[in-house]
Order: structure tokens, then sequence, then C-alpha cells
């Protein structure tokens, strides 16, 4: 009996496996498949890096945004001196109400760190000279009594009312593809990573092409000219 | 026995696990991306919120309330709440304010604070040192200059000015009678100064003639622009105490209260009759017939009139709402705080 529907199987005598056209078109399906998997990883693997990179870009663009922001939004014009590429500024640092005087004055403190003379000066502002007159810190001790630090500074402030900022002379950089800071004359040194010369992203084969979000280009130009001078300025005080 | 070998279900198998860790990379990137974006818009959420009580409170603020603080002394208004104000030095405040977001890690906060300067009533009183100051001359024709001295205190001179000529038909008198020398340059901001005041005024006269009077319906006072107060304590309008600021001005009649800055010159006749404080930037002119009380400060001055110097006429003018506001310092608003 026959049974219907069903492939007969070859002969134990006849030649096992399959034709040479079988073999080929199945090894060229296989092939198909191993390139399109392959370009498939490939393509998935640069679409990673690109989102890596402008993820990184973001993140630059982020801290870029966030520092200056934090630093400038409350800036007045007598604090920060604008440069090609960057600005110089009083970076306040903390500051709070006069609350003693003398020949020290005594701060009810608030503040990112302690005040510390070898980097700060005082900017103390009254009824009379809302602009602040510069001091530079000369000691710094605390003082729980007014809740903070009492402090030596030069030239004597004169008074013992008023409130007081402290502040370092520094200055934000758009230059080698970073922000960077520079405390008075030290070096520059990154803030963020190095990302912002390139405002293109090329995938290794150049097929993928990506514009990044940030260029110094389009984010800050501004000149810097008498650096020396600026310096002068914004930590000792005085005119122009 | 069915043949099953073969890899093709471990080949799918490994594809779908490949495409899993694409997915869950991918899916990674975004969250971290929507978390900090998040973080960002909670911390600006929170700037926003310190810098608007701030502002806010600085919108409604009145001298008046805070007049009682003592330096280095602070309150908390309650409302918008977080906001503190202290007095940091005699005419300075300083407004601050925290901004709290809550957010799945815990609260994002930033402060907010900005410096208010005041002008207290003895620094504007101050600009007034004499009945009669003047940068420039004073003549004195006829009528009289007195440095007055009343219940709200003692005689000041009667005329300071580097030069003042007075008639022997005239009556000067004062503490000196007259000081020969220039007046002390306003402290700033001065509110009598035409251009700030411009921005204080209650009224904002054109100028040419005008000739003012209390006007009042059913025993209250009805302002307008040709209402300036009335001196007269039982009239509904005493408490009516403009800042009037116009150009060159001429007062013919007519009765007033107040503090009047013109910028321009000014001339009194008619037997108008003005209680405060005038301003003049130019030449101030009172003729014979027409008073001032309080005190005059003009570039230059011919009086044939009379200027009496009166504390209490004084004090008034000083404590105009006008002044009771928040001036922002030129040079420096927002500070930064921590």
């Amino acid at each position: 009996m026959t049974r219907r529907g069903r492939v007969p199987r070859r002969s134990a005598a006849g030649p096992p496996g399959v034709t040479l056209p079988e073999l080929l078109l199945v090894a060229w399906l296989f092939a198909l498949v191993l390139i399109a998997a392959a370009r498939f990883a490939g393509a998935q693997g640069r679409l990673a890096v690109l989102g890596q990179e402008r993820g990184r870009a973001a993140d630059v663009v982020r801290t870029t945004d966030l520092v200056l922001n934090g630093e400038l939004r409350y800036a007045a014009a007598p604090d920060m001196v604008a440069g090609r590429d960057s600005v110089r500024l009083r970076a306040v640092r903390g500051g709070g109400t006069i609350c003693g005087g003398g020949s020290e004055i005594s701060i009810r403190y608030r503040g990112a760190r302690r005040p510390d003379p070898t980097k700060d000066s005082a900017l103390i502002i009254t009824a009379d000279t809302t602009d602040g007159t510069v001091h530079q810190v000369t000691a710094v001790a605390s003082d729980t009594a007014c809740g903070g630090y009492r402090l030596g500074v030069s030239p004597p402030a004169g008074r013992s009312v008023g409130m007081v900022l402290i502040f370092e002379t520094g200055a934000y950089y758009l230059s080698r593809g970073a922000l960077r800071y520079r405390r008075g004359r030290g070096g520059r040194q990154p803030v963020t990573e190095a990302v912002l010369e390139n405002p293109w992203f090329e995938s290794a084969t150049g097929k993928l092409r990506a514009r990044l979000p940030l260029h110094p280009d389009t984010f800050l130009r501004l000149p810097l000219d008498d650096e020396a001078a600026t310096i002068r300025l914004l930590s000792q005080g005085g005119a122009p | 026995m069915t043949d099953r070998s073969g890899f093709a279900l471990v080949m799918a198998m490994l594809l779908v696990l490949a495409l899993m860790v694409m997915a869950m990379g991918m899916l990674a990137v975004g969250t971290r991306e929507a978390w900090i974006a998040a973080a960002g818009a909670r911390h600006a959420q929170a700037t926003r919120a310190a810098e608007g009580a701030v502002l806010r409170t600085v919108a409604a603020w009145s001298t008046r309330d805070v007049a009682a603080l003592d330096v280095r002394g602070s309150f908390t208004p309650g409302d918008p709440r977080g906001v503190d104000i202290e007095r940091v030095d005699s005419g300075l405040f300083v407004v601050a304010a925290t901004g709290r977001v809550p957010g799945p890690g815990g609260s994002v906060t930033a402060r907010a604070a900005l410096l208010v300067r005041v002008l207290h009533p003895d620094r504007l009183a101050s600009s007034f040192p004499a009945a009669v100051s003047a940068a420039g001359a004073v003549t004195v024709p006829e009528g009289s200059v007195s440095g007055g001295g009343d219940a709200c205190g003692d005689p000041g001179p009667g005329i300071m000015a580097p030069i003042a000529t007075i008639d022997p038909g005239a009556a000067v008198d004062g503490d000196p009678p007259v000081a020969y020398r220039l007046p002390p340059a306003p402290a700033a901001p001065d509110p009598f100064d035409p251009g700030t005041a411009a921005g204080l005024a209650a009224i904002h006269h054109p100028g040419g003639t005008v000739t003012p009077a209390p006007l009042a319906t059913a025993g209250e006072c009805v302002p307008g622009a040709g209402n300036w107060g009335s001196p007269d304590p039982a009239h509904p309008c005493f408490r009516l105490l403009p800042l009037i600021v116009a150009p060159d001005l001429v007062m013919d009649g007519g009765m007033a209260h107040g503090v009047l800055v013109v910028d321009g010159d000014l001339r009194l006749t008619g037997g108008a009759h003005f209680d405060g404080l005038i301003a003049v930037r130019g030449r101030l002119d009172l003729d014979a017939g027409s008073t001032v009380r309080g005190a005059v400060r003009a570039g230059s001055v011919v009086s044939a009139g009379r200027i009496l110097r009166n504390a209490c006429a004084i004090r008034r003018g000083v404590s105009a709402p006008a002044f009771d506001g928040p001036f922002r310092p030129p040079e420096r608003w927002w500070i930064p705080m921590f």
C-alpha cells in the first residue's frame, strides 16, 4: 500500500545528500543572509557610536551652559570683561552679611567653599557703594558667634555694615574644543571634553554624517584684549 | 523518526538576543537623557520660583513695612513663601528667596537675591539743608526768608548759596541767616532730580500755568491733575501728598502741598501757597504775596515772597508715598546667593 502525500524516501542505494544546484542555492541564500546581518550590525554599531558622540557633545553643551549660566547669571557689569573666545570674571564662591567690624570683618557666610586667602578677594557692598569695593583677603578664621568667618582684609573695610561677596578672579575659555577655566594667571584647565571644534561627526566609512549641536562659532565669540589690565581691574577694583 | 538537525533555531535566538541588547542600549541612552532633561527642568523651575518670589516681594515693597528693622536684622514676610528680607545697611536691603521643586531623588533648590535701596526720610530731608538752597545766586529784593524752627525741628540756615543778595527791605533769619557755600551734593539716588522723579511721580503736569486747588466731595478727597492736596490738616485732601513733576511752570495762585519737581523754571505768583518741598533745575521766582512753607532747592532764586523753612512740612514732604518704593541700585541689582 502506498501512503499518499508523503515524499518517498530515497532508496538506500541512491546517492545521499543534495544535488549540487541545491547546495549552491542554499550557500548563496546563506551568504545573502550573512551579508545582510553583517550590514545591519554594522549600521547599528555606527548608529550607537553616533548616539554616543552626540550624547557626549550634548553633555558638553549642558555643562558649558550650566557653568557659564551659573557664573554669569547674576554678575553685574563691573564683574566681567568679555573676550574673543572667553569671559574673565569675578567668580563668586560665597558671601554673607557683615555682622561685626574693626580691623577685621566678620561675615555670616554661605558659599560653595571656605574663603581662601591665597585665592580670594572680597567685594564689600554698602548703601553708598553698591558696585562694591574690592579688598584682598589676607586671613580667614572661623567665627562661631557670627556663624561664618572672620576675614582680614586689605585695605581695611572702614565700616562694619553691608555685605560681602567672596570671589576669585578667573576666566572661562572656549578653546581647543573644550570649555576651560583659568584662575588668575594659572593654566587653562579643561572643564569639559574637547569635542566642541568638531561640529560634524562622521562614521569611519563616511556613510553616516550628523551635525553635533555645538560649535564655538555659534556659541560664544567675545574679544579679550588686555588680559593683564582686566585681571587687575577685577581682582583689585578701580576704574576701567 | 524525523531528522531535526540544523541551527536555524539557534541563529534565530542569537539574532533576537542581539536585537534585545541593542534595544536595551538605546533605551538606556534615552532614559539617561530623560533623567538629565528632567533634572535640568527641575533646576530651572526652582530658579524661576526663587526669582519670581524675589520680584513679587519687590513689587509689593513698602519701605514703611521694613523701616523699623535694625541693620543686620531680617524678617520673613510669609507671602510669597521662602523669602527673607535682611537690612545690610541703613539704606540697603537684601531680598533673598529659595525655590524648591520636589523630585524623585529629593528636592532641587535654588536661591536668588537682589539688592534694594530705600530712601531714608532723614537722608531725603538732608537734600534741603536750608530754607533756600541754590547752586547759583539767591536774590531777596523784599519779603522774607526764615530758617524756621518749629515743633518738628530746630532752625536751620535761611539761605545756603555761594552768592546771596539781600536788599535792606527784606528779612532773612536762620541759623545762620546766610551760609555762603554750595549746598552739599545730593546722595544717589536723588529723587528730586527730574529724571528720577519722573519715574516716581503721581502727577506729570504738562507745564504752563496752573492754579491747583484741593477738591473734596462729601468729605472725600477727589484726586485729579489739578488737585495737589491741601496743607490744611482739617481738609480731606490733607492725606493726599503727591509728587508732581513738570517742565517750565507758573503756579498762579492756588494752594497745594507735597513735593514739586520742575525740570526748568518755576514762578509762584498771585498769592500761591505751597507746603512741602520744591526742587527746581533752573530759576525759581517767588512773587510778592506768594508763600512756600517747607524748603526749596533751585539753580538760582529770586524771592520777593515768603519762604519759611518748616521741619513739619519737610517731614510730610519726604513721607510722600512716591518715596516709599524700592530703588534699584544702578550698578548691581541681582547678587549671587548660596
